[in-house]
């Protein structure tokens, strides 16, 4: 029963990962892109739900499904005036170097922003909700980190799905593939790249909007998983969404269930444990060849 | 008659390297028009700068009397130019009905996705065959005809190859050709990339690049009787 329980919770844990890790496997297969601040987008959605719970009185879910659409837009903006612009300017030896600088840049503006206005006080969502747990046979299971979990699983298979049976996303995998080919074929390979950015931004934002009802924000909450995201996103196989997803749900069992062979102190220990072992075994990842999503 | 392609004294450089010196030539509704070249010639510049990949130092490029220049590549695409580059470049993770798709353009009056790709199947039946088959585990001749039926989804005007023959058998090379010809008698004209000099047997007329200039041009007989082709293609 103790480990079913701490299945339960890995998996919980594992699917705010997923997520996560999704988007930033996305953007890199896509526009060959390393975004350190895609947990910083995370951290503006929790702040955002807070907002939006003390002024509307709405719940998370209502939050989170309000901010995608302004997420969606910000996402693109930032890519067309920020990342693009950067890669225009010819500031590094490779446009890629540059961006990935301006990333950088970007999750510093966002934590300090943030602190700006928020302060560097952690705040909760002050929801009766965060307490409630189903009691299920012996297992209790926690409500906020079900329906979270639930909405991450529908929202990764929704994103794997357009991926494959929709024509934008057979686009979008086109120019992933090859960016020259896939302009000779008619796609408009820079909107394809803008809507990559957009979704992927809109995705750390919902997590954010997940990720808040059972844990406070501060400015300098994205540091808590960037590592994690860049871990699962190697695990999987570089810029494979599927794989980024697997490796997420991976990392938060591994994280759970390694309290029943050592103290609970050391989970982030097990997980790095795994991962080098991993890229000693398989260095291009579980699913990984070269790039493919 | 206005051409369906237009150049004319085109130049490209690279970082201050010349690849391409006032390079002009027009191409007609229904012809086959051949530019035979080296390596290093500028052939593959002059189809990635019609494309709208590199942008040129000088000269214009129109399509049907329209100025072409500064033009995304999808842009042009979607002006019935169609680009079959080099080395195939089919997406290797995407299925052959999913290369085929991503291609197709939804226009008023144009043909539907599944009337589209059916079109294709029908002229290349080995793709019909393959059609739930990832791209990348196809065979050099099947990866030609996925990147033509690719290029020919939208039913261009004009369909440019960048050295369909490359790396192919001759027996596969002569297929391909053969499969030109009917799409040529189709009535799709053809800017044909090739340093296989037996694609001038498809050819109305080409010109020969050295240098990134045109040291040659004319009809396809003019081009078979002249000593520098000869012997530099034909082995004569």
């Amino acid at each position: 029963m103790y480990i079913l329980q701490l299945v339960i919770a890995g998996l919980q844990q594992g699917g705010i990962i997923a997520l996560l890790s999704m988007g930033l496997a996305l953007m890199f297969g896509v526009l060959r892109l390393v975004n350190f601040a895609q947990a910083d987008f995370m951290m503006l959605g929790m702040y955002g739900v807070i907002v939006l719970g003390a002024e509307l009185h709405t719940n998370f879910v209502v939050s989170s499904i309000l901010l995608a659409l302004p997420a969606f837009i910000v996402g693109m903006l930032v890519y067309q005036l920020v990342i693009r612009q950067v890669a225009k300017a010819k500031l590094a030896s490779a446009p890629e170097h540059a961006q990935l600088l301006a990333t950088l840049g970007l999750s510093l503006v966002l934590q300090n922003g943030s602190e700006m206005i928020w302060g560097a006080t952690p705040r909760a969502l002050p929801s009766s909700r965060s307490l409630q747990v189903w009691h299920l046979g012996g297992l209790i299971i926690d409500q906020p980190r079900t329906i979270g979990f639930a909405i991450a699983v529908l929202l990764g298979v929704a994103m794997l799905w357009t991926l494959r049976h929709t024509h934008v996303g057979r686009a979008v995998r086109a120019a992933a593939s090859d960016r020259d080919a896939a302009s000779y074929v008619g796609i408009n390979v820079r909107r394809a790249y803008i809507v990559t950015f957009g979704i992927s931004i809109l995705l750390s934002v919902i997590v954010g909007g997940i990720l808040v009802t059972y844990y406070p924000v501060t400015p300098q909450t994205g540091n808590d998983f960037i590592l994690l995201m860049f871990t699962a996103v190697i695990m999987g196989g570089l810029g494979n969404v599927m794989g980024a997803m697997a490796a997420g749900l991976i990392l938060g069992l591994v994280q759970s269930l390694s309290q029943l062979v050592i103290p609970l102190q050391l989970n982030t220990a097990a997980v790095f444990g795994l991962f080098l072992l991993l890229m000693l075994v398989r260095p291009q990842g579980i699913f990984g060849e070269v790039t493919r999503l | 008659m206005t051409a369906l392609l237009e150049v004319r004294g085109l130049s490209v450089s690279y970082g201050g390297l010349r690849a391409l010196k006032d390079v002009s030539f027009s191409v007609a509704p229904g012809e086959c028009f051949v530019l035979l070249g080296a390596n290093g010639a500028g052939k593959t510049s002059l189809l990635r700068c019609i494309g709208g990949l590199v942008r040129p130092v000088a000269g214009a490029i129109s399509g049907n009397g329209l100025s072409l220049l500064g033009l995304r590549p999808s842009a042009i695409a979607h002006r019935g130019i169609a680009h079959v580059p080099e080395g195939r470049r089919v997406f290797p993770h995407l299925s052959v009905f999913e290369n085929l798709s991503v291609s197709w353009l939804r226009r008023p009056g144009g043909p539907t996705l599944p009337d589209a790709v059916e079109r294709i199947y029908g002229m290349f039946p080995r793709l019909a065959e393959r059609r739930h088959q990832l791209a990348g585990t196809l065979s050099g001749g099947e990866q030609q005809a996925l990147a033509i039926g690719r290029g020919l989804m939208n039913s261009p005007s004009l369909l440019m190859l960048d050295e369909p023959s490359l790396g192919l058998a001759p027996v596969i090379t002569r297929q391909v050709f053969s499969q030109l010809n009917s799409i040529r008698e189709s009535g799709i004209a053809l800017l044909l990339v090739e340093q296989n000099a037996s694609s001038l047997d498809l050819a109305t007329r080409g010109l020969v690049l050295a240098n990134g200039s045109v040291a040659l041009a004319g009809s396809r007989d003019n081009l078979r009787d002249s000593a520098f082709v000869r012997r530099a293609y034909l082995g004569l």
